[in-house]
Formats: structure tokens, C-alpha cells, sequence
């Protein structure tokens, strides 16, 4: 290697000398959290409800309330209602508590107020409603009635199933069974206000029984999204 | 020191993942900056712990500064459900990122240590379903060769320390053979030192099923430690 070519390398200036010189750069976190904060969680949960509420009144909207609300009896009407409501209210509350260690309730009680909760359903309606006989036109009713709760239940299952992602450390199944049956309780609760068929074994069927068909659906398929 | 303690010797402690996205990469291996980390991703306000007892001690920050020394019961916990060090310390940073995705739905002034059990047992849950679908090509089980390879107290006499080492062989074996619900049952109750009720929380289960597992698990090693003293020297 020639002296002249020694010159003219030592030109060449590097680009790179004062970045392969100097320490590393500090690293900088990151201005928004990378996941949820407790509030955000809370936050979120409370726009799922509102949004699940919202959703219901859209579908209500769409297909009309029923036409006998002012003639049938109130306290029946009301019956329909709260009695969803209330089941809605318990699997909520099953699947939201934090339990002694945090985790949960015990699974033992878990599995009691998830299939306690459709029970006091079923118990009530049978007690409460009037038994009707089942003409030809049964089961073609309550099919109805059984697909526009699945369309009432949809939303807020999807909306719950969003705003609950990795939440549950354990019983996971259990804690969004729950979650599925209040999704179904909702729907049963907004199908009292749209169908004006209040014999007994087609509000168990058409309406109730997607509590135990939401409850099934979310512990198998929604699961792993609630999971931590 | 138990026997299973014996069995899987803890490693050095490394971390190789970014485990905490907001706070910088934890892809040191430097003990202190780990602890830095954990203490700045999981400050001492988000959890504090109100109950007594050496399990529910421990708030989320003080796990992570256990982590940062060294002890960390999820660790070893999946290190005895999996005997692979190795795979323990990939589901362990698996552990951290789920711990991270969730800490939003940890409940204040729970103890952290049965829910992030909770959730290493998860992630030790879907690594089996994965490696069902998708089978590994991992071979080597570090850990069952580095039990083999530690030396004996320079005190022990040469055929206690060969039964000792068949014992904890035919442990190993056994643990390993054992459907993964009963394992878990055993491993929390035996090894982690959990109460019946604190470990059918940690698996979503009830008491009873606990029990059942636990006991099925005792009397296959209670069986096959049996049948190796009769088949001894």
C-alpha cells in the first residue's frame, strides 16, 4: 500500500464517529402504557356496559316492542324482565368477584352460581308464568324468539368478550361462562320487552335458554381471550 | 432441601426477552438493571399487599424484586411441572409478558404469588396444547443431565449419594410420567407450599379434585419408590 493511499484514507471522514464512540443511548419508556391500567380496565368494562345497553336499544328499536304492553299485566311484564335481570346481575357478580387470594372465587361456588343462576330462571318462570298448551304454532314461535335472543345476545357477549381480555388468572372457564350467561340473561330480558308470548314454556325455551347456550359457547370459544 | 429442590437445581438467572414493553427491553442479564426495571415497571402503590402469611406477603413489586435476586416460586414452580430448564425459563418470560398484559386485573391488596402461579401454569397450558399441534424438535433435557452431573458433599459416602441420585431419578421419571392435573396438584402442594384451598384457586378447581390428584400423584411415587428399593442393590 502506497503513502498516497494512506493519505487519502485518512480523508475519508466516519460518518458513524460520534455514535460508535458514545455510550448507548438511555432507553425511554414508552408515554402510553403498554397495557391496561386498572382504570383503563375499569373504564373499558363500563363503556362494554353502555355499549352493550346501547346495542340492545338499537335492536329494540328495530323490531318493535310489543303491541300488548298496555293492555298485559304489569306485573307480569316486569316479572319478564327482572327476573333476567336479576340472574344477569348474580353471574355478573359471580364472575367479577376477587375472591380471598384474588383469583376468583372458589370454583366450587363458581360452578354453583354459574348453573344456579339459569336454574332460578327456570324455577321462577315455571312457577311465576302460566302455563300455555302448545298448538302448531309453538316451536315455530319460540324458534323466533330463540334467534332474535341470539342476535340481542351477540352484541354484548362480543362487547364483553373485548373489554374483558386477559383478565381471568384462573377459572377462566367458569368466570366467562358467567359472563356468557349475563349476555344471555340481557338478551332474555330485551326479547320480554319485543315478544308478547308470555306462556311459560316458551319464555323458558325461546328466551332463557340462551343462557345456558351463551354460557356453553363463551367457556369454549371465548375462554382464551379472557385468560391471562 | 426437598427432593425435588435437589432434583431441578436452579440455574443462573437470565432474561432474554423484552418483558415490559413500556419500561426498556430486559435483554440484560445484569441483576441490578433487571431490578431497576421491575421496580419502575411495577411500582410498590400498584399492589400492596394487606394479608399475613409468607404466600400472601408478597405484593406484585415484591415478587419482582424477588425475581431480580434470584428466587422466583413461579419459576420453580415450572421447572417441576416441566423438568426443563430451559423451556421453564421461556414460559417464565412468557409468565412476564402475560403478567404485564394483565396487571390491570390483578385485585388491589391480593397476594401476587398465587395469581402469577396462576398464570405460569397457563402459559405452561398452552405450550402443551401448542406442542400437541405443533411438536417440538427440542431433544435435550438440560436439566435432567445438569441433576446427574452435580457433585456429591465431599462428607457423603459413595452409596448414599448412588441411592440418593436413583431416588431422585425414579422422582424425576415419575413426575414426569404423571398426567399434567395431577402434577400440578402435587407440585403446588408438596413442593410450592400451597394449602388445598389456595391450590384449587390457583387451578380453577375445587378442593376435592385437589385432593384426588395429589393423592393419585403420592401413591404412583409412593409405588415406584417402592419398587425401587425392592429392585435395589
Amino acid at each position: 500500500m502506497t503513502s498516497d493511499f494512506d493519505i487519502e484514507l485518512a480523508r475519508i471522514p466516519d460518518p458513524f464517529a460520534r455514535e460508535a464512540g458514545a455510550a448507548l443511548p438511555p432507553s425511554v419508556a414508552l408515554a402510553r402504557p403498554a397495557s391496561p391500567s386498572r382504570s383503563r380496565r375499569r373504564a373499558l368494562a363500563l363503556a362494554a356496559a353502555c355499549g352493550a345497553v346501547f346495542y340492545e336499544a338499537v335492536i329494540l328499536a328495530f323490531f318493535k316492542t310489543r303491541p300488548d304492553l298496555g293492555t298485559t299485566s304489569t306485573a307480569l311484564v316486569a316479572l319478564e324482565l327482572a327476573v333476567p335481570l336479576g340472574v344477569a346481575a348474580l353471574a355478573l357478580a359471580g364472575a367479577a368477584k376477587s375472591g380471598r387470594l384474588g383469583l376468583g372465587e372458589p370454583a366450587a361456588k363458581l360452578a354453583a352460581w354459574v348453573t344456579g343462576a339459569p336454574l332460578l330462571f327456570a324455577l321462577v318462570t315455571l312457577a311465576a308464568f302460566p302455563h300455555e298448551v302448545a298448538d302448531g304454532a309453538f316451536w315455530s314461535r319460540t324458534q323466533t324468539c330463540f334467534l332474535v335472543t341470539a342476535l340481542l345476545g351477540l352484541g354484548p357477549l362480543a362487547l364483553a368478550a373485548f373489554a374483558l381480555r386477559n383478565t381471568f388468572a384462573a377459572a377462566a372457564g367458569w368466570r366467562t361462562a358467567a359472563i356468557g350467561i349475563a349476555s344471555g340473561a340481557l338478551a332474555a330480558s330485551t326479547i320480554a320487552l319485543v315478544c308478547p308470548d308470555g306462556g311459560a314454556l316458551h319464555v323458558l325455551v325461546g328466551h332463557g335458554a340462551m343462557m345456558l347456550v351463551m354460557g356453553l359457547l363463551s367457556a369454549a370459544l371465548i375462554r382464551s381471550t379472557t385468560r391471562i | 432441601m426437598t427432593a425435588a429442590a435437589r432434583l431441578w437445581p436452579r440455574g443462573e438467572l437470565t432474561v432474554r426477552a423484552s418483558i415490559v414493553q413500556s419500561a426498556p427491553l430486559w435483554t440484560t442479564t445484569s441483576m441490578s438493571e433487571l431490578r431497576e426495571d421491575a421496580a419502575r415497571a411495577y411500582p410498590a402503590s400498584l399492589a400492596e399487599s394487606t394479608r399475613s402469611g409468607p404466600l400472601h406477603s408478597d405484593s406484585l413489586s415484591a415478587v419482582m424484586d424477588r425475581y431480580a435476586r434470584g428466587e422466583d416460586p413461579a419459576f420453580d414452580e415450572l421447572l417441576r411441572l416441566c423438568g426443563d430448564l430451559a423451556l421453564a425459563d421461556d414460559l417464565m418470560q412468557e409468565t412476564f409478558i402475560r403478567v404485564h398484559r394483565g396487571r390491570g386485573s390483578f385485585a388491589m391488596g391480593a397476594a401476587a404469588l398465587p395469581w402469577m402461579l396462576a398464570i405460569a401454569r397457563n402459559a405452561l397450558r398452552d405450550h402443551a396444547r401448542r406442542a400437541q399441534v405443533r411438536p417440538s424438535t427440542r431433544t435435550a433435557d438440560r436439566s435432567a443431565g445438569e441433576a446427574a452431573q452435580r457433585e456429591a458433599p465431599p462428607d457423603a459416602r459413595g452409596d448414599e449419594v448412588l441411592a440418593g441420585q436413583e431416588m431422585l431419578r425414579v422422582v424425576r421419571n415419575v413426575l414426569q410420567e404423571l398426567p399434567a392435573l395431577q402434577r400440578e396438584a402435587f407440585v403446588l402442594l408438596r413442593f410450592e407450599g400451597l394449602s388445598v384451598s389456595e391450590a384449587a384457586q390457583v387451578l380453577g378447581t375445587t378442593e376435592g379434585a385437589v385432593k384426588v390428584r395429589a393423592f393419585r400423584a403420592s401413591e404412583a411415587l409412593r409405588a415406584a419408590l417402592d419398587q425401587g428399593r425392592r429392585q435395589g442393590p
